[in-house]
């Protein structure tokens, strides 16, 4: 991340990182995008494994705002603090939502090569919780249920996906127009 | 809203119904039942062929009966009667177990169908 790098001062035990203001401002994110992760963990589902994916609303926020680097780091530092605050890291679940947010990223990147003017919020999020999810349900396959039987659930899970991706672009643009004047730093 | 938005939008929603016919097959009949016993292991049987099957178990004889491609135990020495209770069963990947007397039936065909995923 950044420029980090080591210094050491007088006291030779004393090290110094050097941030960036992009490490700053990824930070935030994160911690924003975060803070939506554990509170939707802490919600209960009516279906098990499914979730709205709220915290998908900050990443595609941040991709319209910052670009898809900033959006990379905030998806995937968000799966991994939000794994050990909730004591899921190095789960099954851990797998799965790391699994997702790469795919969902991935997908990002190959949505920002449309040309014209391109995708907004709506598009993005929606291609973004398709390939999470789809992603996801690859690797559960694989890993855990390697059964034919699993992808009778791809069709409930991918119309869910579609909902929830369509609302999450829906926030994911309001928020992007009610930016402050200054963002913190 | 833009127009890319709109226009992948409107071919997700056209493509979601052709997802739900390719993932819902409906469910297809069998043509081979196995079964499985501590005694005599694993063995598969036609199941165009009707016949009633004695299947020695950890308890006593089990006895499967075959009908117009279907299978159901008609007799067993297990307590409960679960196998029996559960009736016909015809479509590939239907399951029944005889925990008590270890005794197993599962139906085989193209295109497996299960009705329970479970980890």
């Amino acid at each position: 991340m950044g420029n980090a790098s080591t210094r050491s001062t007088s006291d030779a035990r004393m090290i110094t990182l050097e941030t960036t203001r992009e490490d700053h401002r990824i930070a935030w994110l994160t911690a924003l995008a975060v803070t939506i992760h554990v509170a939707e963990a802490a919600l209960p589902s009516p279906l098990p494994g499914v979730k709205p994916g709220l915290a998908n609303v900050i990443t595609i926020a941040v991709l319209l705002e910052y670009g898809w680097r900033t959006a990379a780091w905030v998806s995937l530092l968000r799966v991994l603090a939000g794994s050990m605050l909730i004591g899921s890291f190095l789960s099954p679940g851990f797998v799965l939502s790391l699994g997702g947010a790469l795919a969902s990223i991935a997908i990002l990147r190959l949505a920002l090569l449309l040309p014209g003017r391109g995708f907004g919020a709506i598009g993005f999020s929606l291609l973004a919780a398709m390939a999470h999810m789809s992603g996801q349900f690859v690797l559960a396959w694989l890993l855990f249920i390697p059964h034919p039987g699993l992808w009778q659930l791809y069709p409930v899970l991918l119309t869910l996906s579609v909902f929830f991706g369509v609302i999450s672009g829906i926030l994911a643009a309001r928020l992007g127009r009610r930016k402050p004047a200054q963002t913190a730093d | 809203m833009t127009r890319a938005d709109r226009i992948l939008l409107v071919i997700v929603l056209a493509l979601l119904p052709l997802v739900y016919l390719a993932f819902w097959r409906p469910a297809r009949a069998g043509d081979t039942l196995v079964v499985w016993s501590p005694v005599t292991g694993e063995k598969r049987y036609d199941l165009r062929h009707d016949r009633t099957l004695r299947i020695p178990g950890n308890l006593g004889v089990a006895r499967i009966d075959i009908t117009g491609g279907k299978a159901r135990f008609i007799h067993s020495p297990c307590h409960g009667k679960q196998c029996i209770q559960h009736g016909w069963v015809g479509n590939a990947g239907d399951f029944i177990a005889c925990l008590p007397n270890r005794v197993s039936i599962e139906v085989r065909g193209h295109g497996q169908r299960f009705d329970a995923v479970n980890f």
